[in-house]
């Protein structure tokens, strides 16, 4: 029988985390690596003749910290239930925390939609988001105690 | 404790599950809310009024929130600044909240203070096609989520609303000796699509020395996207001394200064020179010669040749030519004559002044020796519509009438008792002047007493 991090497992158990966890890799980088990587291509997708890269620009931490997310979780949905499943979430919820900081520009959102989208009008909006991306930061940190919790439990 | 730790992480799951939940649902929620109101903003009407402080644009904004959550709209300001980067009006909006499934009307006043503008900026303002630039700063909220600012540009096309102002070639005509009357064609167009032009255009006619030689006024209205054409009737004086422009082509130069002004405070000036070639009514006058001829006693005829061209092309000279002769020396009347005239413009007027004039005294000077007849004359021209006066100082060479008078050896022959018949012989040449003098010649006899003293006999 193999073993994983102190785990017995059966054959079929291993082959169905290794199945699982590279399902949720391939999930988890398509929301948190592809989308925002190919964002004006995406976009494109639904709008025609704009010139999305003048509107906003997304920091290129994002699909890096995306990546880190696809492999964290993953690696959690691998080893769940050892100890690296806690070490695992805790750096997961924080890649998260990260990403949705850096996705949110630290809350504040600028965008500017140049003269010709609009006939004779320019504009230049703030958003302002951090109310919102406070409320979207505390699932992260309950996952950051749940890791450390996951921790001391093994 | 390891149930306790496994019920603890299953709860900070579910926690964090429901707040993630919470946090998407509130996300879309609050975004589809303040897109969905914003991209519901609908222009229900735009009016342009002239105020007393110059014009107001009045934007009504209707905003309908489709979302799920209260959109509030809580300032609304906007700055207008024209091609130069002036700023020329502005207004702000008090805000509005907009609840789930309702609509709200959103009034935006612009006020453009004329007033208040530099005489820079209005001009540009009124003279220069321009894409104006409105700033709008708009600040709106889905509490407590997103709160959003927009700074906005909005170019608005701007047509000059008095454009090609066009101050045409004035054409003058007299109204009498010391005025004329100037007409000015004014045009210009209103390409402005919002506000029309009503205002009272004040036309002042300025010499070279800035001095105001005429004043007229005229109302200018010009809608929205039309044109205005009219004539602005300026009765203006006459340049001083007014002979030089009755004997001499004289190019008059003037400063047409309009002002245009309204009671909301549009008020522009601008300038132009003109000028007009004034074309002499007594081009070229000329006093001939005179002829005398006797008349009475105490008169002579004479006739005087006068000539000139009007080479005015406005103006014909009708009436009556008046000359008065005064003595030069004395200052008294001596003499007059008229003539009646009609010089039409551009003709050439050729005639003679006939009248009588006094024989100067003394007569033996006159008939023996000749004389310097000096007169001042006044020319008087008593014509529609420009009347005029002239005066020339002339002198005049009389040549003696009579060339020597000879008085031969007379005899006496008794006659009567008490008379005797005496004859005297009396030879008298004829002068170099051109009167030939008609008469009786008389000859009175004096004895001479012992005194030598005359003594009258018949």
């Amino acid at each position: 029988m193999p073993r994983l991090l102190g785990l017995e497992l059966t054959r079929r158990g291993l082959a169905l985390r290794a199945a699982a966890a590279t399902a949720t890799f391939i999930i988890y980088i398509t929301i948190f690596y592809y989308i925002p990587s190919n964002l004006i291509s995406v976009a494109k997708l639904f709008t025609a003749d704009v010139n999305l890269p003048d509107l906003f620009t997304v920091s290129p931490l994002v699909p890096i910290i995306g990546l880190g997310i696809a492999t964290s979780h993953s690696l959690g949905v691998f080893f769940r239930k050892t100890r690296a499943e806690g070490v695992a979430t805790i750096a997961g919820a924080s890649l998260l925390a990260l990403y949705i900081y850096y996705l949110l520009n630290g809350g504040i959102i600028s965008i500017k939609i140049p003269e010709g989208l609009i006939q004779n009008v320019s504009i230049r909006a703030v958003i302002d988001l951090t109310t919102l991306m406070q409320l979207f930061l505390i699932p992260p940190a309950l996952s950051i105690i749940k890791g450390i919790l996951k921790l001391l439990e093994r | 404790m390891g149930r306790r730790l496994s019920a603890i992480i299953r709860a900070l799951t579910i926690s964090a599950a429901i707040i993630g939940l919470i946090a998407f649902i509130s996300t879309l929620a609050s975004v589809a809310s303040l897109a969905l109101t914003l991209s519901s903003i609908n222009i229900e009407s735009f009016s342009v009024q002239r105020v007393s402080s110059g014009v107001s644009l009045l934007a009504e904004l209707e905003l309908r929130n489709s979302g799920v959550l209260e959109v509030s709209i809580d300032s609304i300001s906007v700055e207008v600044v024209d091609s130069l980067g002036d700023k020329v009006g502005g207004g702000e909006a008090d805000g509005v909240k907009v609840s789930p499934g309702s609509k709200a009307v959103l009034n935006i006043p612009i006020n453009i203070q004329l007033k208040e503008l530099s005489k820079e900026t209005l001009e540009n303002l009124l003279y220069n096609d321009q894409t104006l630039k409105a700033i709008i700063l708009f600040k709106s909220s889905v509490k407590p989520f997103i709160r959003l600012a927009v700074d906005a540009e909005l170019r608005i096309d701007w047509g000059a609303p008095i454009h090609g102002l066009k101050i045409g070639s004035p054409t003058p005509s007299l109204l009498n000796n010391t005025h004329m009357l100037v007409e000015i064609p004014l045009s210009f167009k209103n390409r402005n699509s919002y506000i029309g032009i009503d205002a009272v255009a004040n036309i002042s006619i300025l010499d070279d020395r800035g001095s105001r030689m005429g004043y007229g006024a005229l109302r200018v209205k010009a809608g929205p996207s039309s044109s205005y054409s009219d004539t602005a009737k300026i009765v203006a004086k006459l340049p001083s001394p007014a002979e030089g422009l009755l004997l001499n082509d004289t190019l008059l130069s003037y400063n047409v200064v309009l002002e245009i002004a309204d009671s909301s405070g549009l008020k522009t000036t601008i300038s132009r020179k003109i000028s007009y070639m004034w074309g002499a009514p007594l081009k070229g006058f000329k006093l001939g010669e005179p002829t005398f001829k006797p008349y009475n006693d105490t008169h002579l005829t004479f006739s005087l040749p006068i000539s000139f061209k009007n080479n005015n092309e406005h103006i014909s000279l009708d009436g009556l030519l008046r000359l008065v002769m005064y003595n030069a020396s004395t200052g008294e009347l001596v003499g007059s004559g008229a003539l009646s005239i009609y010089v039409g413009p551009g003709s050439y007027f050729s005639g003679e002044v006939v009248g009588l004039v006094k024989i100067p005294a003394p007569l033996e000077e006159l008939l023996l020796k000749g004389s310097k007849l000096r007169y001042r004359m006044v020319i008087e021209g008593l014509t529609k519509p420009l009347s005029f006066r002239l005066e020339r100082e002339v002198i005049y060479e009389l040549r003696p009438l009579i060339k020597g008078i000879n008085v031969s050896s007379s005899y006496a022959k008794p006659y009567n008792p008490i008379h005797v018949a005496v004859a005297i012989p009396v030879s008298i040449g004829s002068g170099p002047s051109e009167i030939t003098p008609r008469g009786i010649a008389y000859v009175e006899l004096y004895e001479m007493d012992d005194r030598q003293h005359l003594q009258p006999r018949t």
